[in-house]
């Protein structure tokens, strides 16, 4: 797939994600090495963009599953058709005991959810399992053995092996601590929120019409504010989003009066939004 | 090379970072894949090594240090000569015969503030070598304190001096933001090179075991809360607020899987698919947890004052899970926070503990007059549901101990919870009187460390 570490880089920006070394090393030796990338850090810094633009990457099909609490067995991994088997029963009245209870539990009846359908896919795919620290415990226990062997034990069928081992990008918001045996089975990848030159670049591929030296502007701002104890210190997606409504305004230069009318894109506290208007003063004049 | 790699690893293991051997292994391979393939081996042993973004901070610390070792030692030789030259110390000259401090500009501070202000990074550097070179280190024993010969290094660089002169120039608006936001960043700068410069000392002067006591310098979750540098504070904050967090959500899940209790309608419906419409197996929620009412004393006198920030930040943050939470703060003189516990946001509420309130006459605990006002004022908040948590080092600094008081208070409550954050080979000793209150006590914990705090806190809330 990729001979190097390199490669994953441009890949992945063919793709519209940039990546820095951290992240394609982290990438690169989760595919050599099969084994799946727990990916944290704080909320809109492009952790679930990036299971997105690695499936892109190496053209495989993006199996998305959502984590939250009390999701069980039945709709991660798999569930039997009871409707349909009950239909069959009846239907088939006339054939004997062997027959039905051999076709009853086949794969013919059975459900699979987005990790047994990853497993059980003619081409290779990429499983990303989103927000896994919504779920509770026992779900991550359900996770150990498909995460460390790729393969789902079904009490009827037998153990069903993974016919192409996928890639496999988990990531948390660290709301609660993962258990150390989830953490075990996985690399490591922190991201954390970008410096002034990535930032940057991301904008500019995202935004090629903006004028660069308001995206200049837009990104030192935002990277101020990220250094002031906010209760809620603004992501990249943020970021994203106020430059394309300071596009769409057609804002030509960073003002203080543009500043106050646009905040609500970029700060989400109203206690932040006034921290930020008192320091702002200054910073704007520059 | 694979035995430099398995030194790391057993580095990271001294400074607190748990590396299984399947952990290591796949190190190793990981190594393997991307020789010479444009990586490097910092990007793979974060990626292999460190599985949760606290570790971070003392990863990268250990392999400074590790790392680090041989390539500073041989750098240091050279600066060595230029400090122990006399004219470089004297009138502040570089050796190549540049005036360091132009006439006119005052002491260190001053010069320190101005070159802050330029950005002028070299020279800065310079300043810390020549106080580093006066600090005298005499064992490896004396090394307890890491922050605190940090301090001895600033002060004679009078560092804190420069500081604030440059925030009241900021306050008076003759430094704009960005400019003061650069020169805090260079503040930062600066303080992270003092530690290195440091440790490299450290491990010139004292070699393999200076390395070790350095690393177990590093291990935050075991040193005592008194020996924890800023740094270090900072993670065991987020620490706690994570514990705090998940303590909160446990008390509050309200569908709950249980053997016995209220029927669970959308399990047993769930279940009945499988039986064609008819539910064979029963399924039960578990009762909800009644919420404790929680009355909790600080002691925030300054030998306790870092546990007691620490417990009220873990108090603050699972208020609402207790039906009703009284806090209050002491030292020789109560107060009650309840309030501002509840509306202020958590660093508000210490601005104002610490400027807001007179519960220091004279610096030193007094528990006899504490539990005296205590059980005149505050009596009627205790009652047979009350959980009485004490959090102090049960010093008394000989005063009057007054258990009569004590004893009348927690006879009411429903438990009483003594939290020491003395090491217990302390305890009894000189004026600490903790094992005559321990008699009205239902349990007394020994509370030095976060590993101890966090299996305590697990236990009682």
């Amino acid at each position: 797939m990729f001979t190097n570490i390199d490669q994953v880089s441009t890949q992945l920006a063919q793709c519209d994600y940039i990546a820095d070394n951290q992240i394609a090393t982290g990438i690169y030796l989760a595919l050599k090495l099969e084994k799946p990338l727990l990916v944290e850090g704080p909320a809109g810094v492009g952790k679930t963009e990036l299971g997105k633009a690695l499936a892109c990457a190496t053209k495989t099909k993006l199996i998305r599953l959502q984590c939250y609490e009390g999701l069980d067995e039945a709709k991660a991994l798999y569930e039997w058709n009871y409707q349909k088997q009950l239909l069959y029963v009846q239907h088939n009245d006339n054939c004997t005991w062997q027959d039905i209870s051999k076709d009853i539990y086949s794969e013919e009846f059975l459900l699979p959810r987005p990790i047994l359908k990853a497993f059980l896919s003619p081409v290779r795919t990429t499983l990303l399992i989103d927000e896994v620290d919504k779920s509770d415990e026992e779900f991550e226990s359900f996770l150990l053995e498909a995460l460390s062997d790729f393969q789902v034990s079904i009490p009827e069928l037998g153990t069903i092996t993974a016919r192409n081992k996928p890639y496999i990008l988990i990531t948390s918001n660290n709301s609660r601590q993962l258990s150390d045996a989830l953490r075990r089975r996985c690399l490591h990848l922190y991201l954390d929120y970008p410096d002034l030159e990535t930032e940057l670049q991301i904008i500019s591929l995202k935004l090629p019409q903006l004028q660069h030296g308001l995206a200049e502007k837009l990104v030192r701002v935002v990277q101020y504010l990220r250094k002031q104890d906010l209760q809620k210190p603004p992501s990249v997606s943020e970021t994203l989003d106020w430059a394309r409504s300071l596009e769409t305004l057609n804002v030509k230069t960073l003002d203080e009066k543009t500043f106050s009318n646009t905040m609500m894109v970029l700060l989400k506290h109203h206690k932040d939004m006034e921290k930020a208007k008192e320091k702002l003063s200054g910073v704007l004049k520059i | 090379m694979d035995r430099t790699i398995l030194n790391f690893i057993a580095a990271l293991r001294k400074a607190g970072i748990p590396v299984s051997p399947g952990e290591a292994i796949d190190c190793l391979n990981a190594l393997t894949l991307v020789d010479g393939l444009g990586g490097t081996y910092k990007d793979v042993f974060k990626t292999t090594l460190i599985k949760s973004s606290e570790d971070m901070i003392t990863f990268e610390k250990v392999f400074r240090l590790f790392f680090g070792i041989h390539k500073t030692a041989s750098e240091m030789t050279p600066n060595k000569k230029q400090l122990h030259h006399p004219a470089s110390l004297q009138r502040g000259s570089l050796s190549d015969g540049r005036g360091l401090i132009q006439s006119g500009a005052g002491g260190p501070a001053e010069v320190m503030s101005k070159w802050l202000l330029q950005g002028d990074m070299e020279n800065l550097r310079f300043l810390t070598q020549q106080s580093l070179a006066r600090l005298q280190l005499q064992s490896v024993e004396d090394l307890n304190d890491l922050n605190d010969l940090v301090r001895q290094v600033q002060i004679s660089m009078e560092w804190f001096m420069a500081e604030n002169m440059l925030k009241r120039l900021y306050e008076k608006n003759e430094i704009d933001p960005i400019n003061y936001q650069q020169v805090l960043d260079r503040l930062e700068q600066l303080k992270d090179y003092v530690e290195e410069q440091l440790e490299v000392k450290v491990i010139r002067d004292f070699g393999g075991d200076g390395l070790d006591r350095l690393l177990t310098l590093r291990d935050y979750k075991h040193l005592h809360f008194n020996q924890l540098s800023e740094q270090q504070v900072i993670q065991v904050r987020h620490y706690l607020h994570k514990l705090g967090k998940k303590l909160a959500t446990r008390k509050s899940r309200r569908y709950k899987k249980g053997k016995k209790g209220k029927l669970d309608i959308r399990e047993i419906i769930q279940k009945a698919r499988r039986t064609g419409g008819v539910p064979l197996k029963l399924a039960y929620e578990s009762r909800r947890i009644d919420r404790p009412e929680l009355v909790v004393l600080c002691d925030i006198s300054r030998s306790v004052a870092r546990f007691s920030y620490f417990m009220l930040q873990l108090v603050y943050i699972i208020q609402h899970c207790f039906q009703r939470v009284h806090s209050f703060v002491f030292v020789d003189d109560i107060q009650e926070i309840t309030d501002w516990m509840k509306q202020l946001d958590f660093a508000d509420m210490l601005d104002t503990i610490h400027y807001g309130t007179k519960v220091s006459i004279t610096g030193y605990s007094d528990f006899g007059h504490v539990f005296f006002q205590f059980r005149k004022q505050y009596l009627h908040l205790v009652d047979e549901k009350t959980t009485l948590l004490i959090i102090a080092d049960g010093k008394n600094n000989w005063r009057e101990p007054n258990y009569s008081d004590f004893a009348h208070i927690t006879e009411l409550a429903k438990r009483t919870i003594w939290l020491n954050p003395e090491p217990i080979h302390q305890w009894n000793k000189g004026d600490s009187i903790i094992g005559r209150y321990a008699r009205w006590c239902d349990q007394v914990f020994e509370c030095s460390n976060l590993m101890q705090l966090e299996s305590v806190v697990k236990q009682v809330l």
